[in-house]
């Protein structure tokens, strides 16, 4: 799919082969987006230019009242960050609402800008915040650009193809403000919007002073409802106005009929969704169902993983042991496991981050490795299905982890294809939470598809498993 | 022993076949209600399970061999076309490519059942095979497909079944008269007669209803891996059925049967699309035999999507006529299926309107019509699935106008006999299932306000309760045969040509076997999913495979303890009757002692194996076994966007005996979450402009995640019937998917107090019914 990849290790180098690469190479990190269009020949490219290793790009903070996304914030980044969650409410939403958990590990929230559909869900949230982007080029140094300004047309983006998004800064939400996060998709996870729409208002005790309300999906880019906003200046939000606010949403959508909706849908849970997303922040709930721990999947540690200089042999630990994969730089971390390291435990179900049957740890996070590049574990550490009992702390050679012996217990396998993902994301899901509830358990396993099973078996070994786990534990 | 040539009658997905079998000796007599037994029937974890969750169980795509090439298909993007020319020059001096098949020079190749090229000239749809690269890596032999120059002369195409079926329409296939399938085409059935039963009837109804096309999406996509060497073609390939995979991969490069292996130890999901060895293993094995290395072809998940079938979406108008009393009087059916563009039959949508319930006049038209779109294939009960939803969404519209409660008219029209062949069922415990089904599930306040609007009047939520009933077969048949072999270390290997696709067949084969043998389940090892072993069992469909091949097991097993208990007899100078096996040691009977280890008399033995033959006697005569069963589901539906959500399904079904409790749960958990997918979110979508589908993938083409799984209770009858096999069981494979589409249709139905018309109800058809005026 791409046949050089680079690895800068300063901005100023980075900056320096965007120049030199002039349009040429696309830029990656997270990767969850590049690798489904590149894998589909949509900007195809020979070049990819990976950024990870500009480690100083991975921050949220808040700074008098500014906060700042660095361009290697993840979505994950965006949920746990205590910040996030007070100031940009309607952001930590969307960020939980994105993909699966595999992809919220990897997936940052410029790349989620940078991809540009009208679809993708940080966009509405961070317009109605009032984001603005900070892009940096080799030649043109910083230029401050307003998201609202960011998308010229349909999938357009202002970013020279020299340039590189450096941070997302927007204010954070102050005492008399507050806002919502709202999607509809056609399944309950893992899902692209149908339509989706960010709220933030700001109130002089109870009458609405200001209104920015943004709407995914519902035009060629993302917009705002300026009828909708102009009209709740100046009111408050009784029964009445949410309803009349969300019929006037639908004046200023312009949707088209696509695969996963017809425009007549659109406009007409344009009105629902809009009505409910006022009544919950006129009721102050609109952080309902918001959970006090999300599950994450992932080991945050401060310890980052630092990434050496990468000269296209990748060197890295699988299950404890070293390897070196000389063939492997232009191919996934799917395909490297499976035909260079020769572990064909992972499997290759869709190879576009759709089933999670691929999924594996790469450096304390889940992910699905066919959305990550090979060379993205040079210098880190690897754990599949192969190795997931030793990580398990197995003390004998041919001991389980417990979650395996419960899911062949619990008799939570048919025909096995789909359970070396089930298995790694369930496992790092007991790594983080010893003993889930239901609810973390659909949110860490929904990234992860089983055709056979039905699903009820693998939700009883969780629970037998954690049982084990707490259990042994304390004994 | 002496052998028996009988002839019997096997009833495969709806058809049911005449069938010369051979008999050898005697099977065993039937576990009856009373038989005592300690390991079938008890919840067993699969005896490969640790092979599944540690990454070591070998598929088909992990198949790895010395100097194995990779295969790539390039595959037409048009609808239909003719291909006029190739050029492929480039691609055949490509970095580490060995060949590139085209029409040009692999046109001779032909398909073995249909004697279609697997490269045609004319490409009937989106997704057909134009070349295949070999090369020594998938990245070179992607690289190299994309250098291959095609000239495509597109021709008209047609992919609405009933605009395909009109006598203008464009031909599908440009050497075929018209678009129905020729052979049956259309397929009626009539008894009593339909004029009388409406002109009798109170009341009638109309129903158009439409059911999409369903992917399978194994996780697994089809494709194998196949080595020749020069004396053996060997083929790795991802299939329900091994056996046929060896026939058709045989007459396919002209070669004897003997000459092929084909293998299946594990497999990523087949449901009905993994008859045989699909084209791509055919050419994987072309491949390897022309290149003398071996070649491995495993499909992307959008070319799994294009061409190796689906469920075929239909348009089913029903007439229905009934007495103000309740008594139906005259069931009419037409049924089309879209069956795509090649393919030999059709499914058997009428299926359930002819025999579920009681009625003197039926008439049903059954009729496939071919379109530019991938062939069809079977999946779990097909025709089945859809025909049911379809009928019984009509029945409670049928119950609605004659202001009956739908499970009370359902009681009312119960059907004693199998009506179609005038005969009686083996057994029907129906009637018993409505009644525990619909106690759990709470049917009789279905209608409660409270229930039916959890926030009020007002709220945003409305519910409703639905039901549907189900029949299939799957009392299986033979030829099904089993070698049982008793080691000196006494313990036993089962030889078997069947194949476990993952519903657990090696776990319940090894259960039959060890309770017959008095051996511990971890004392006897299943072989199964190679022909080597040449034990002939038929493909793993139409869930006859434990049905079938489990009397085999038991006869083997039957035979070998018989042989055991006589070396035992001889070596202890005990009579055979003074002798018992249990656990894997011996006891005399009378004083209840331990005599020893059944190893400690088959070690005094110097290496002899016993060795013994099962197979699988003919079915019962005179009568239908049938697996009858039902399915209660409540939903949730938010009427403000449309979405529907399933909160329980309470399934009862008769299933025979049950060999394994959590295999079986496993099955009808698995069987209502696809059935889910199809009653609320799967379905192909296809450019009606462009004739060409435009969700081929897991990311527009939505199956149900673990967040969309109800709370679900199976209500277990578990009793051995009779008249099936010696094993007393039937199937539980497709029984758990039949009715769940229709019993969600319909409760979503009651939830809105509108009649629905179609499937998949996404968010988007469900508030469009809520726009339309009341009527039910």
């Amino acid at each position: 799919m791409w046949r050089t990849y680079l690895r800068p290790a300063s901005m100023a180098e980075a900056l320096d082969l965007l120049r030199r690469y002039a349009g040429q190479a696309r830029v990656i990190a997270g990767g969850t987006d590049v690798l489904v269009e590149l894998s589909r020949g949509v900007r195809p490219t020979e070049t990819l230019i990976d950024i990870t290793a500009l480690t100083e790009l991975k921050y949220v903070r808040e700074e008098s009242g500014l906060i700042r996304l660095g361009a290697l914030a993840t979505h994950n980044d965006g949920i746990a960050s205590p910040a996030c969650v007070a100031g940009a409410l309607p952001l930590a939403q969307a960020c939980w609402e994105v993909g699966a958990p595999q992809i919220r590990t990897r997936a940052t929230i410029a790349g989620n800008l940078v991809t540009a559909s009208p679809a993708n869900d940080t966009i509405p949230p961070l317009m109605a915040l009032g984001a603005e982007l900070a892009l940096v080029s080799a030649e043109g140094g910083e230029r401050i650009v307003p998201l609202a300004e960011f998308y010229p047309a349909f999938r357009r983006t202002v970013l020279r193809p020299d340039e590189l998004i450096r941070e997302i800064r927007f204010p954070a939400l102050r005492e008399n403000q507050r806002g919502i996060f709202l999607k509809l998709g056609l399944r309950r996870a893992q899902a692209i919007s149908v339509i989706d729409i960010a709220l933030v208002l700001t109130f002089d005790g109870e009458v609405v002073r200001d209104a920015r309300i943004t709407l995914g999906c519902l035009a060629p880019t993302v917009i705002h409802a300026r009828t909708v906003e102009a009209y709740l200046v100046g009111r408050r939000l009784d029964e009445a106005v949410c309803a009349e606010a969300g019929r006037r949403a639908c004046d200023d959508a312009a949707p088209i009929d696509d695969l996963r909706g017809s425009a007549g849908y659109r406009r007409e849970t344009l009105a629902a969704l809009v009505a409910e997303g006022l009544r919950r922040v006129a009721a102050g709930t609109q952080a309902a169902g918001w959970p006090a721990t999300p599950v994450l999947l992932e080991t945050r540690d401060t310890s980052s993983t630092v990434a050496l200089p990468f000269a296209g042999v990748i060197a890295t630990t699988i299950n404890g042991t070293a390897y070196e994969l000389p063939g492997a730089a232009g191919k996934t971390l799917l395909n490297a496991l499976r035909e260079d390291a020769g572990l064909t435990g992972t499997k290759e179900g869709c190879a576009e981050g759709e089933c999670g049957a691929c999924t594996v740890w790469l450096n304390r996070q889940t992910v699905m490795s066919c959305l990550v590049p090979a060379a993205q574990a040079h210098s880190g550490s690897v754990t599949t299905i192969e190795g997931l009992a030793h990580a398990g702390g197995a003390a004998d050679e041919g001991d389980l982890h417990p979650l395996q012996d419960a899911f062949v217990a619990c008799g939570a396998v048919q025909c096995g294809f789909c359970i070396p993902g089930m298995l790694m994301a369930g496992a790092k899901l007991l790594d983080e939470r010893p003993a889930p509830n239901d609810e973390q358990i659909l949110t860490a396993l929904s990234g992860n598809i089983c055709r056979c099973t039905g699903y009820r078996k693998i939700l009883d070994a969780v629970h037998a498993a954690s049982a084990e786990i707490t259990e042994g534990g304390a004994a | 022993m002496p052998i028996r040539i009988i002839t019997t009658h096997l009833e495969f997905e709806g058809q049911v076949s005449e069938q010369r079998v051979v008999i050898e000796g005697d099977e065993p007599p039937v576990w009856g209600p009373d038989a005592a037994l300690s390991i079938v029937g008890t919840p067993q974890p699969r005896v490969d399970g640790r092979e599944r969750v540690s990454g070591v169980a070998e598929y088909t795509y992990d198949v790895r061999l010395p100097g194995m090439l990779i295969a790539v298909g390039l595959r037409s993007p048009h609808p239909h076309a003719r291909v006029t020319r190739i050029d492929a020059t480039r691609a055949e001096v490509a970095p580490g490519v060995r060949a590139v098949y085209t029409r040009f020079n692999a046109g001779d190749f032909l398909h073995p059942d249909n004697e279609r090229p697997f490269f045609g000239e004319e490409l009937p749809y989106a997704g057909d095979l134009v070349a295949l690269v070999v090369a020594e890596s998938r990245a070179q032999a992607s690289d190299a497909c994309a250098l291959i120059a095609v000239d495509y002369e597109p021709l008209p195409f047609v992919i609405d079944p009933e605009a395909a079926l009109q006598p203008d329409a464009p031909h599908v296939i440009l050497t075929r008269e018209n678009n129905g399938l020729s052979d049956e085409y259309p397929k009626t059935y009539e008894r009593g007669d339909i004029t009388r039963g409406l002109a009798e009837a109170d009341v009638t109804v109309e129903v158009r209803f439409e059911t999409p096309a369903a992917l399978h999406n194994s996780l697994e996509t089809h494709g194998a891996t196949a080595q020749w060497d020069g004396r053996t073609l060997t083929i790795w390939t991802s299939t329900q059925d091994v056996y046929g995979s060896r026939r058709q991969v045989a007459s396919a490069l002209g070669l004897m049967h003997n000459q092929v292996r084909a293998i299946k130890q594990y497999m990523g999901g087949g449901f009905g699309s993994k008859f045989g060895t699909h084209s791509s293993g055919m050419l994987a094995a072309y491949a390897a035999y022309k290149l003398g290395r071996p070649v491995q072809y495993m499909l992307s998940r959008e070319e799994e999507n294009l061409c190796t079938g689906h469920r075929s979406p239909t348009i089913q108008t029903y007439h229905l006529g009934a007495k103000r009393d309740g008594t139906i009087t005259a069931i009419d059916l037409h049924a089309i299926a879209n069956v795509g563009a090649t393919g030999g039959w059709f499914p058997p949508v009428s299926m359930v309107a002819k025999e579920m319930y009681q009625c003197p006049n039926v008439r049903t038209v059954d009729e496939g019509a071919r379109t530019n779109l991938g062939p069809f294939a079977a999946f779990r009960a097909p025709g089945v699935v859809e025909g049911t939803a379809g009928f019984e969404v009509a029945l409670d519209r049928l119950a609605a106008a004659l202001n009956m409660d739908p499970l009370e008219f359902r009681r009312k029209n119960y059907a004693p006999e199998h009506q179609a062949m005038e005969r009686p069922y083996a057994r029907k415990l129906l009637l018993e299932a409505y009644d525990l089904a619909a106690e759990r599930i709470g049917w009789a306040t279905r209608d409660a306000e409270e229930r039916r609007y959890p926030l009020g009047r007002d709220g945003h939520l409305r519910r409703g309760v639905g039901m549907a009933s189900q029949m299939w077969g799957g009392d299986g048949g033979p030829p099904a045969q089993a070698i049982a072999k008793l080691l000196p270390d006494g313990t036993a290997v089962i030889l078997t040509g069947t194949q476990d696709i993952g519903t657990g067949t090696r776990t319940v084969l090894a259960q039959i076997a060890a309770e017959e043998l008095g051996l511990p389940l971890e004392h006897v090892r299943v072989e199964l999913g190679d022909t080597e072993f040449g034990v002939f069992s038929p493909g793993s469909g139409g869930s006859m495979t434990l049905s079938s091949v489990g009397p085999a097991v038991r006869m083997a097993a039957v035979e070998a303890r018989k042989e055991l208990l006589e070396v035992i007899s001889q070596l202890a100078e005990a009579p055979t009757d003074a002798i018992e096996l249990r656990q894997g040691a011996v006891f005399s009977r009378e004083t209840g002692k331990e005599m020893g280890t059944i190893a400690s008399f088959l070690d005094q033995l110097d290496g002899h194996e016993i060795t013994a033959k099962g197979m699988r006697g003919p079915n019962a005569e005179g009568m239908t076994v049938r697996t009858f069963g039902v399915q209660f589901a409540e939903v949730e539906v938010d009427v403000g966007t449309g979405e529907v959500r399933v909160l329980r399904v309470v399934a009862c079904h008769d299933c025979g005996r049950i060999v394994n409790p959590l295999t079986f749960s496993s099955q009808i958990e698995g069987g209502i979450i696809q059935g889910l997918g199809f009653a609320l979110m799967e379905q192909r979508i296809v450019d009606d402009r462009l004739g060409i589908p435009v969700n081929a993938n897991l990311e527009n083409y939505k199956v149900p995640t673990i967040r969309d799984v109800p709370e679900i209770e199976i209500i277990p009858l578990d009793r051995p019937n009779i008249h099936a096999n010696t094993l007393g069981t039937l199937g539980a494979g497709e029984p758990p998917i039949i009715p769940t589409p229709g019993a969600i249709a319909n409760a979503v139905a009651h939830a809105l107090g509108r009649p629905v018309d179609a499937l998949p109800l996404t968010p988007d058809r469900v508030l469009k019914l809520l726009n339309q005026e009341a009527t039910v």
